[in-house]
């Protein structure tokens, strides 16, 4: 955990102390939602909005972990402008995504050392490979590879069970090894 | 399985030791860690990290105005839910004894009330991400009341306020406080209201003094109206202004 980001209540203005609090994880807000949103435009517009409201709301804020406090809000907001743009109805479902089943491709066992050694060097493929993965599991393998947060900080962040983060991950990974087993197949 | 937990750094030295040494021996689980820490690896290298542009750094350096500034009532310190979780979870998976996750590290149980703040803000959350946030549609305000019966303890009384700008699309069933309950759904210029209907009885109601007060979780807004026996929340991406004066429309139609 970033030292930085545990703060105790001070004498500070609340929306100063939030700005200061948040702005070192302005980076990371970005990233998450560009990954998820796609577009530079839209990411910028959500982020700027997850801004106004942490402000807004910089009272609620008691203390604690301030980057956890607000990648929430940052998440909220790219949901309720999914709900928005797509209006009640939308393509991206997560339930769809943790329903989603296997493509069908045997399990990759009994993978040998330079096989994994030759995986790792194309690189390349497993950015794409991210972006396909459904955003529901897109977002938990970004939250634990890129931001390195714990399963409790993901599970506190998607209001959801630590199993339910685990599983996801599981599947995450294993999605992303099938489709570069596909990939290797050609 | 703990070979992911391990691989993540969840789980405490001691048993991490164990998984680590079994794996040692074992050439499925070798095999298996080698490819997640490719994996790991590959996109460690790989996946571009995004900056902010500066374009909206400087959107940001503009001070927000005044009328901007709420205040909120606090809320206590939140104790997440997935302790008790992850209770059951210890149980089901096959572990050995003496495991000890370093995220089961943690004091006391949730609070009812934090709990019931849990499950108002997830289902919120679920039904904006979800393809369909009701399971029945309003066509008119005489198909969603009847839909309820038999399916939750409380019938939500469903009203009508597209004259102050809130549309009623429709309601659903959901969990709160490990109980069924009617949501109905509303919208406002692009912003999606979820309406609460619980028991009078619903664990965690009782605990705070400030009863009308809004709270924040989240980036959503939470207001709560007691209404004729009828406990309500109403949750929202709205802003605290706008969100008290659904409220108070419903307060007053009701």
């Amino acid at each position: 955990m970033d030292p930085s980001s545990r703060e105790e209540v001070g004498a500070e203005s609340a929306p100063g102390r939030i700005e200061r609090l948040i702005l070192p994880h302005l980076d990371a807000a970005y990233n998450l939602v560009r990954w998820l949103a796609h577009g530079e435009q839209d990411a910028a517009d959500i982020v700027h909005e997850a801004f106004l409201r942490a402000v807004r709301y910089a009272d609620s804020f008691e203390g604690g972990n301030a980057r956890g406090w607000w990648l929430a809000i940052v998440r909220t907001t790219y949901l309720s402008w999914v709900a928005k743009t797509k209006g009640v109805r939308s393509p991206l479902s997560l339930e769809e995504v943790t329903k989603s089943g296997d493509d069908g491709l045997p399990a990759d066992s009994g993978r040998s050392p330079e096989e994994l050694a030759h995986w790792s060097q194309c690189a390349g493929i497993v950015t794409e490979l991210v972006e396909a993965l459904p955003p529901g599991f897109r977002e938990v393998v970004l939250l634990r590879e890129m931001e390195e947060l714990s399963y409790r900080e993901i599970a506190d962040l998607l209001q959801v069970p630590v199993g339910t983060v685990m599983s996801r991950l599981a599947r995450a990974r294993e999605m992303l090894r099938r489709a570069w087993a596909a990939r290797q197949r050609g | 399985m703990l070979l992911q937990p391990c691989f993540d750094g969840e789980l405490d030295e001691g048993t991490a030791a164990t998984v680590r040494a079994h794996i040692a021996g074992c050439a499925a689980c070798s095999r298996e860690l080698a490819a997640l820490q490719a994996l790991r690896d590959a996109m460690k290298r790989s996946l571009p990290r995004y900056t902010a542009p500066q374009s909206l750094r400087d959107r940001l350096r503009t001070p927000p105005s005044p009328a901007n500034q709420m205040r909120l009532s606090k809320p206590s310190r939140a104790v997440p839910r997935w302790l008790a979780m992850a209770a059951s979870l210890l149980l089901v998976a096959s572990l050995s004894v003496g495991v000890t996750w370093n995220w089961m590290k943690q004091g006391t149980p949730a609070a009812p009330y934090e709990m019931l703040m849990h499950d108002l803000v997830a289902s919120h959350l679920r039904a904006l991400a979800a393809t369909n946030s009701v399971d029945v549609v309003s066509s008119d305000r005489h198909t969603v009341r009847p839909w309820f019966a038999g399916r939750v303890e409380v019938a939500p009384p469903t009203i009508d306020l597209s004259a102050q700008g809130f549309d009623l699309l429709g309601g659903r069933v959901d969990y709160v406080g490990g109980r069924r309950v009617a949501v109905l759904v509303y919208k406002h210029a692009q912003h999606l209201i979820d309406v609460f209907v619980l028991p009078d009885d619903a664990p965690g109601l009782t605990d705070k003094a400030d009863a009308s007060g809004m709270v924040m979780r989240q980036g959503l807004n939470l207001l709560h109206r007691r209404v004729m026996g009828v406990q309500v929340w109403a949750i929202s991406d709205l802003d605290g202004k706008e969100l008290t004066a659904f409220a108070d429309a419903l307060a007053r139609a009701l």
